[in-house]
């Protein structure tokens, strides 16, 4: 028995290398770019052992050499604070209209709470390209275009249907009889919710909150319409690294790696949550 | 088809222009004292670029328009796809957040005709927005010129309303490795026939395959690069009597040639591959040969920090088509005001500074190519840096020269020609990947194209 079960075991642990390799090799190649000067990046048979510079961090994090105009900050770090100032505004507006919006629709009779459930997830799969346009035309008519405001608001077609699924089912999960137990002891609907419910739910809000900023740190097309020089996210940031002749690889990779730091930090230490938070909606 | 007004666009005027104008140049120079520069003070103008070696050669220089006029300006730079998405947004819509924006002569046939694009002849012809050193004769006229168009269908280009200036011009080229050429005792192929004699032993030397060049999907490939080639075999896509010429036996025989030259001495995969590659890939030092790339490719490949063979390239005319001719593409940077622009006079201030004589000049000296002013490639500094360009001083001057008279814009401007040219590019694909018959996959593709004329 016992030599079946040693090649069992590392049949399974061998899968497993695979499989982490397969996820983790793509942003191990993109590390390594990003360490490599241009010549190494484009150099055939690929490189594995080189010289590393952090030459494409310099320049992506403080802007080229003497690009520097006096007093201003480097393009990028702009990006990164506009990413933040965008997703961070995004997410605490989500939450502030989501989770009540959430409570009510798991728990209320209102009827038809079916419909506008699933009105505010098909905010979610509806193709952004489909209102970019007249949000565009709306934008530059009342003043939102290239506004933090304006992006904020935009984003909240991303944030807040993921915010209201996520809590709809984690309030789903809560039994029922504990709400009972302190409607019985004479709170209403707004103090249950805040003494007894959310207490009880911060996992759930934490994780829908991070997949939300998530999903609005990645977001592309409204940066691209909707944004201006101002506002524009980090994730326009990254293609200034692809010019009309060629592509800044090294750049595009640092500006990359950067860019996914506070995602994969976010991920990594709530990673718990996540997972109970995605899988959540998944069995309803 | 090469119409009467086409020939206005052949660059023989571009090279007449460039004499006649010379003196010019150098007389006018220095007079601008009388001009206001500052009629539009506290205004601002909205500048959306394509990012673009022009682009990194402009901006240090704007501070000095905004100190020299009080005008705000802000560039908004993206990749291009980006910059387009975001132009057409803005454009259709008839927003006017963009005042100023890159264009071309291909895109404008289209834009000019949803009337998004402001005629520019008004304010070139007024002293009051124009300064007097601005001296528009100094642009080689035929470039000049094909950014004009009467806006009908088919004709008329070179002719009707100026709707943009032009920044920089494009033509190809052969750029080989003399290394490798001298070590396997080859010469630089004059012809296509010379070309497809050596194709199987570009590779047998320090380069590890043979050629590149673009080989996408997308409109560029028949009105570039292979459009080189194409002309070359006597290809235009119509001809003087209005028939398409796309599966003609010329264009067959052009497809079959260069489909078995990319088959011969390109690696697996090159039906993908787009300029990037073709630019990194010579530049990596791989390659013995890129096949009528773009000239404008030279500042990299001659720049050590970014190229393997900066001391190892040098560049030579585009092959001879099969009777001897040679014919090649062109394209044409320029920029434009939004006919919506709700800034109009202030775009156009700098507009024309931009493409003032000094602004091109201090542009083509970090990086920007090719001039398209005649005293900016006279200038000693612009001579100086292109001198030594290739194998021997002078070549890729030389070369550009050569290429400059017989580069042309020789289709037809139409609203939708991309998407007529994306599907001619699709055949010569469906002949490399699928191995469908050449002369059936180029005539479905001209079915289709004349579907989309009506």
């Amino acid at each position: 028995m016992k030599p079946v079960k040693l090649a069992e075991g590392t049949a399974v642990a061998l899968a497993q290398v695979l499989f982490i390799g397969f996820f983790v090799f793509p942003i191990i190649w993109i590390f390594m770019m990003s360490l490599k000067n241009f010549r190494d990046i484009i150099s055939y048979p690929p490189k594995f052992l080189f010289s590393p510079t952090l030459q494409n961090y310099s320049e992506t994090i403080l802007g080229a050499e003497g690009a520097l105009r006096a007093g201003e900050l480097p393009e990028y770090v702009r990006f990164l604070i506009n990413s933040m100032i965008i997703s961070g505004g995004a997410v605490c507006l989500a939450a502030l209209l989501g989770v009540p919006a959430a409570y009510a629709l798991a728990r209320s009779g209102i009827p038809g709470r079916k419909h506008i459930a699933f009105t505010f997830l098909s905010f979610r799969f509806a193709p952004e390209l489909m209102v970019i346009l007249p949000m565009y035309l709306i934008y530059t008519q009342i003043g939102l275009y290239d506004t933090y405001l304006g992006m904020v608001l935009s984003h909240q077609l991303i944030c807040l249907p993921l915010v209201i699924w996520i809590m709809m089912s984690f309030f789903q999960d809560i039994p029922i009889e504990i709400e009972e137990a302190a409607r019985v002891d004479g709170a209403s609907i707004l103090l249950t919710l805040r003494a007894v419910i959310l207490p009880m739910s911060g996992p759930g809000i934490a994780s829908a909150l991070i997949i939300a900023f998530i999903f609005s740190w990645n977001n592309l097309i409204f940066g691209l319409v909707l944004a201006g020089p101002n506002t524009r996210p980090v994730t326009m940031g990254i293609l200034q690294a692809m010019t009309f002749d060629q592509i800044k690889w090294g750049l595009m990779a640092a500006a990359a790696m950067v860019s996914a730091l506070p995602g994969m930090i976010a991920a990594i230490y709530l990673q718990r949550h996540i997972t109970r938070g995605l899988t959540m909606g998944a069995v309803k | 088809m090469e119409s009467e007004s086409l020939q206005m666009l052949k660059p023989r005027s571009w090279v007449s222009a460039l004499a006649g104008v010379a003196l010019l140049g150098t007389a006018t120079a220095a007079v601008s004292q009388d001009f206001d520069w500052r009629q539009q003070e506290g205004s601002s103008v909205n500048v959306l670029l394509v990012s673009h070696s022009f682009v990194d050669a402009l901006k240090p220089l704007v501070p000095e328009f905004e100190e020299m006029t009080g005008i705000t300006v802000t560039l908004d730079v993206l990749a291009e796809q980006a910059a387009n998405e975001k132009l057409l947004a803005d454009l259709s819509s008839r927003a006017g957040n963009v005042d100023v924006f890159m264009t071309s002569p291909l895109s404008n046939w289209q834009y000019a005709t949803a009337n998004w694009l402001e005629p520019l002849d008004a304010y070139l012809d007024n002293a009051a927005l124009t300064s007097p050193d601005y001296n528009v004769g100094d642009f080689f006229q035929g470039v000049l010129n094909s950014n004009r168009w009467t806006r009908v269908p088919m004709q008329g280009i070179g002719e009707g309303p100026l709707w943009a200036l032009p920044i920089n011009t494009e033509s190809y080229l052969l750029a080989y490795r003399p290394s490798v050429f001298a070590e396997l005792g080859l010469e630089v192929p004059k012809t296509y026939e010379d070309l497809l004699a050596i194709a199987d032993q570009l590779d047998k030397g320090a380069a590890e395959f043979g050629l590149i060049t673009r080989f996408d999907k997308f409109w560029d490939l028949p009105y570039l690069t292979f459009g080189t080639m194409l002309q070359s075999y006597g290809v235009e896509m119509i001809d003087a009597d209005g028939n398409l010429q796309i599966c003609s036996d010329a264009s067959v025989r052009a497809t079959d040639d260069f489909v078995t030259l990319i088959k011969t001495a390109s690696p697996e995969g090159a039906g993908a591959f787009t300029w990037y590659e073709a630019l990194q890939g010579f530049a990596s030092g791989q390659y013995a040969l890129s096949l009528n790339e773009a000239d404008l490719f030279a500042p990299v490949y001659q720049d050590p920090s970014q190229s393997q063979i900066s001391d190892d390239v040098g560049y030579a005319p585009t092959p001879l088509g099969p009777d001897g001719t040679r014919k090649a593409g062109a394209w044409i940077w320029s920029m434009s005001i939004n006919a919506a622009s709700k800034n109009k006079e202030a775009a156009w201030l700098f507009l024309s500074w931009v493409t003032s004589s000094d602004t091109m000049i201090a542009t083509h000296l970090t990086g920007n190519m090719n001039p398209v002013r005649a005293s900016a490639w006279e200038s000693a500094e612009v001579v100086e840096m292109v001198n030594s360009w290739g194998e021997t001083p002078g070549q890729y001057s030389e070369v550009t020269a050569t290429m400059a008279e017989v580069a042309a814009v020789r289709f037809p401007p139409h609203p939708e020609l991309t998407r007529m040219l994306d599907r001619w590019a699709q055949a010569v694909q469906e002949v490399y990947f699928n191995g469908t018959d050449t002369r059936t996959a180029l005539c479905e593709a001209q079915d289709d194209v004349g579907k989309m004329f009506n």
